[in-house]
């Protein structure tokens, strides 16, 4: 490595941004080049000069003017953040989470109790549909709906023209 | 009308609060965050009259959208990205409307480098206050991304690594801006590096 290479080298050592492998390739190289050396002390003299640059603070009240600002800038903010601002405003966090769980639990149940009656409908229709794709096969039964000739539609009729639970009731299971 | 918060809360947490727009936790952060934004931009542009209104940009845009940073553990890096982009927002601006570059007038420089209050040194030797002046002079006349640079190293002590996540760049043009900084800082200022 050139003394031009060991320069970018430098910066970083002083930073303290080298591996332990340059670390020790810019050492040994220090102990032999005099102009590198020179180089190091500089950036350390420089280094140093920044510790005179005082750290600048506000002007009082910064934070009150910065408020005001605030009050406009929340006026751009999306419709659901600005909710979520007013009630983390309004009220405390444990509430708005309760509340919105008790929210999701009521719609959850609503929904739930909506559908229910669906489901063993749709399962028994699922069952159903197999087992008169099997009738289909063995020509016996719903001879008259035959004209159709779609199995779906032959279903879907059936479904929606009659009564739920009863008509999918095993012949042998009503006893 | 949350709940007082402690001055130990992690800062982890005062995040976490602010993205649920918890006012009091933004209030904290922003206590925690003026000094080390607006001595950053002072830094950056000491000749700008507006410092002030520019660190609460700062903050009106953390304010805007924090709630979209996904990891708290890099705050810091993206707030410094804010500072980044809105420095070189008015460079631009700035450059459009011609304003007055002051940096060639030590007259108002001086004036202006006495508004800004300073840290809680009364007792300062002239030597060091010419020192600051004439570094300042320096790091003013680097391109802005050499001034970044080095600044985010030198001044808000940040690692390579973490100046390469706030730049969105490698740490390989991170070491050699920074080098290059500090090249042309050492020619501005040979005489008191002696
Ligand atoms: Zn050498």
């Amino acid at each position: 490595m050139s003394c031009d290479d060991f320069k970018i080298l430098l910066s970083a050592y002083v930073d303290g941004e080298v591996d332990p492998k340059e670390r020790v390739e810019v050492e040994s190289h220090l102990t032999a080049c005099q102009s590198c050396s020179a180089e190091l002390d500089q950036l350390y003299r420089l280094k140093e000069l920044f510790r005179y640059l005082e750290v600048k603070e506000p002007a009082l009240g910064f934070r009150g003017r910065l408020s005001a600002k605030l009050a406009t800038a929340r006026q751009d903010l999306p419709f659901w953040y600005r909710i979520k601002v007013w009630t983390s405003e309004q009220l405390p966090q444990s509430l708005v989470y309760a509340f919105l769980w008790l929210i999701l639990i009521i719609g959850g149940t609503s929904i739930f109790l909506k559908y229910q009656p669906m489901k063993p409908f749709v399962n028994t229709a699922q069952v159903q549909s197999s087992q008169l794709e099997e009738l289909y096969a063995e020509d016996i039964l719903f001879e008259p709906l035959h004209l159709s000739n779609q199995g779906e539609e032959l279903i879907s009729f059936n479904l929606e023209a009659t009564p739920f639970d009863d008509l999918f009731e095993e012949p042998d299971s009503g006893g | 009308m949350s709940e007082n918060l402690p001055d130990t809360i992690s800062e982890e947490t005062i995040i976490r609060r602010c993205q649920d727009g918890d006012h009091q936790a933004f209030n904290l952060l922003v206590q925690r965050y003026q000094k080390l934004v607006y001595n950053f931009i002072y830094r950056l542009a000491p000749n700008w009259r507006d410092v002030d209104d520019l660190a609460q940009e700062v903050f009106i845009r953390v304010y805007k959208s924090i709630s979209m940073l996904k990891e708290a553990k890099q705050f810091k890096s993206w707030l410094h990205r804010i500072v980044i982009n809105l420095y070189y927002d008015e460079i631009r601006k700035r450059r459009r409307v011609k304003e007055v570059d002051l940096e060639d007038n030590p007259k108002i420089e001086a004036e202006v480098l006495h508004t800004a209050s300073s840290g809680n040194n009364p007792i300062r030797s002239l030597e060091e206050k010419e020192l600051e002046r004439v570094l300042q002079k320096a790091m003013n006349r680097l391109s802005p991304d050499y001034k970044v640079a080095i600044m985010l190293r030198e001044i808000q002590g940040l690692s390579y690594e973490e100046i390469a996540q706030t730049l969105k760049c490698s740490v390989g043009t991170v070491k050699s801006r920074i080098f290059r900084a500090r090249e042309l800082l050492k020619e501005e200022l040979r005489e008191y590096l002696q």
